[in-house]
């Protein structure tokens, strides 16, 4: 590994056009890692969603209404569409989540509470929020059929806890991280609802969630990394809530989905549903979680092929780039090898040092370029809502390496052909 | 058994009507501790002649055995082996690694054994020490004068510590005071036992040697044996 001195020390020689090199490389490993973590961030979203939920792909239906708004007119309608859908025999659960914030209030132990918040939400955007945490409302459908929660401590919801009436306790399960700060049967008060309808509620602890909890986005449910429930709230949708006034209506609407009893059933259930919905003047779509998924992917493919020609674009002029500076720096260094084979050293040797640098060149382009990438990817996070962090994973790294050998051994290909090519005696004839 | 033995060595460079003929037909056998000269003309082929007992070129036609090695159908591979082994070279310009210290330059053909660092190290301090530079060890080469680079050269050709030393007009760059310690340094390395073959056009330098062979138009001419001047 002696030689290993001689090819540093060359390196060293040559530092601004080494740098200006690594710099080309940097930009096309960050091009190529992106458009490898898009496609990796696609397969990890399909795959968190049956993981965190119990979705089933064909049976599970979003509904959407792309004419709904917060309209009473509309509420009453959609009121109507979903008494409808829980009376067909095909459909097995329906209802929605909804993901916002709560204030706790009136209880013992608020000021723990708050602590806890502030060293929860260091360095996030809710680091002044520390007097709220998120909570997730469900209705008993949607509990029954796709969550998959389990409680430290206490007990999960049941189905009494969904059919509560007004002024009742509302019965919540609260996550791990909060595991000191309030104990089974605990009560606190929140305001609940928006606008001229807020009101107070009284919830009551029933369990604390296991550790790692998590469900999926209420933004989407698709696209972004699923939620942490360690420092979340967990409920059934109050009566208020679910009595369908508009401004519940609307915000309903974002997670609305229904369970079929057989995948066959969506033709029928979806002709059902639009002969409802016209009869109402409002406009269902029914699309199976598969479906929705495919969108979503077809869609994002076309930014992954864009990122991928984009990265291969660099990766050719970097490999260019590559092979002319190795067959310009054995050109100019035909003294120096030809030194080097007199004392001793064979083509073979000096090869090997050519790919040692290749390595050294590319390696360093690469980690840097992934580094890079990461950074980036860091700084687009929105309160660890980047998904594609969870691209970052041993397989990305495989991938990278095996790239980053096909440059090598590209780009050395022409250069060890002159090497083979060299003539001694050329090399040191009087020359220096 | 002669150390080196050249048998009707012929060396052509080009093709078809640009072919030159630089060897003819050569025969020439060297023992070991000889001190030879080579002397010719320019362009009458010693050099060809010496980078083909060197090792750096192989012959067109002809059989060339390197102590009893027919080392003509030799590869690469085996070639750089006996070039670290068995051959040291002296160039006029000394061939030396410009970027590098004196000390890496002499431990350059050291690298390709299974030496230790401190073995290394040992050798290369020994052989400054005995060439009086042991005190330029850290210089870089660049920075040295022509009598100085020589030196370091000749230190890199001791330390290989090989049975053969070439030196291609090895005083060609050199004043006459350095030219003449030069020659004195090979008159002792070939009194430890070294055969030291100089390539010159310098009957000055020829006349340190025991033995001077001349070539004309590719093709030896005399072989005069006789002592050192």
């Amino acid at each position: 590994m002696r030689y290993a001195t001689i090819t540093f020390s060359s390196i060293r020689k040559r530092k601004r056009s080494m740098l200006l090199m690594t710099l080309q490389l940097v930009v096309s490993f960050w091009m190529i890692n992106h458009a490898l973590i898009t496609l990796d961030t696609l397969n990890y979203q399909e795959k968190q969603l049956f993981s965190v939920s119990n979705m089933d792909e064909y049976k599970t239906v979003k509904l959407t209404m792309p004419d709904g708004d917060d309209s009473q007119w509309f509420a009453e309608r959609f009121q109507q569409l979903e008494t409808y859908i829980k009376r067909l025999p095909e459909v097995e659960g329906y209802g929605s989540f909804n993901t916002t914030s709560i204030a706790p209030e009136d209880f013992a132990r608020k000021q723990a509470y708050e602590q806890r918040n502030r060293q929860l939400y260091a360095g996030t955007r809710r680091e002044e929020e520390t007097e709220s945490s998120s909570i997730i409302y469900f209705d008993y459908d949607i509990y029954r059929l796709f969550t998959k929660f389990r409680v430290s401590k206490g007990r999960t919801l049941e189905k009494a806890d969904f059919q509560k009436e007004n002024n009742d306790v509302i019965p919540v399960l609260v996550g791990y991280d909060y595991r000191d700060v309030f104990r089974i049967g605990d009560r606190f008060k929140a305001e609940a609802g928006a606008g001229e309808s807020t009101m107070k509620v009284t919830y009551e602890v029933v369990g604390i969630l296991e550790k790692g909890s998590r469900w999926l986005s209420g933004n989407d449910y698709l696209i972004n990394r699923a939620d942490n429930l360690d420092h979340f709230f967990v409920a059934p949708f109050f009566p208020e809530q679910r009595e369908g006034r508009p401004i519940s209506v609307a915000v309903r609407l974002h997670n609305t989905f229904l369970q079929l009893r057989s995948e066959k059933q969506l033709q029928a259930v979806s002709a059902a549903l639009r002969k409802k919905g016209n009869e109402l003047g409002i406009s269902p779509v029914l699309r199976t979680v598969r479906q929705d998924v495919d969108a979503y992917q077809a869609n994002t493919g076309k930014s992954y092929d864009y990122a991928l020609a984009i990265g291969i674009f660099f990766l050719v002029v970097t490999l260019i780039g590559v092979i002319s500076v190795t067959i310009s720096a054995i050109r100019a260094r035909k003294y120096e090898l030809g030194v080097m084979m007199v004392t001793g050293a064979s083509k073979r040797d000096i090869s090997v040092m050519v790919i040692v640098e290749l390595f050294f060149l590319v390696g360093i382009s690469a980690i840097i370029g992934v580094i890079v990438n990461y950074w980036t990817e860091v700084n687009h996070d929105f309160f660890g809502d980047n998904i594609r962090l969870e691209a970052f994973t041993w397989s990305l790294y495989g991938k990278v390496a095996i790239i980053a050998i096909a440059i090598i051994l590209l780009s050395a290909l022409i250069p060890l052909w002159n090497i083979k090519n060299l003539e001694l005696r050329e090399l040191v004839e009087g020359r220096e | 058994m002669a150390l080196i033995e050249l048998e009707n060595i012929y060396k052509t460079y080009g093709e078809d009507e640009y072919t030159t003929v630089a060897l003819k037909g050569v025969d020439l056998t060297v023992d070991n501790g000889e001190f030879i000269s080579i002397m010719g003309p320019s362009g009458s082929g010693k050099s060809t002649l010496l980078n083909i007992i060197g090792c750096m070129d192989v012959p067109t036609k002809g059989v060339y055995r390197l102590d009893g090695v027919n080392v003509t159908t030799l590869r690469d591979k085996e070639l750089s082996r006996i070039r670290n082994q068995k051959i040291s070279f002296v160039f006029q310009h000394f061939a030396l690694m410009h970027h590098f210290t004196v000390f890496e330059n002499v431990a350059l053909p050291l690298w390709k054994r299974e030496l230790s660092k401190k073995e290394i190290k040992e050798k290369v301090d020994h052989y400054l020490e005995k060439l009086g530079i042991a005190h330029l060890k850290k210089k870089n080469v660049s920075k040295l004068s022509g009598g100085q680079k020589q030196r370091v050269a000749i230190a890199r050709a001791m330390v290989a510590e090989t049975d053969i030393v070439l030196a291609d007009e090895p005083t060609g760059a050199l004043d006459q005071e350095n030219g003449a310690r030069l020659m004195e340094l090979f008159c002792q390395m070939n009194e430890e036992g070294k055969c030291i073959i100089v390539i010159t056009h310098d009957e000055k330098v020829a006349s340190y040697t025991k033995r001077i062979v001349r070539i004309v138009d590719g093709q030896i001419h005399s072989d005069t044996k006789g002592e050192r001047q």
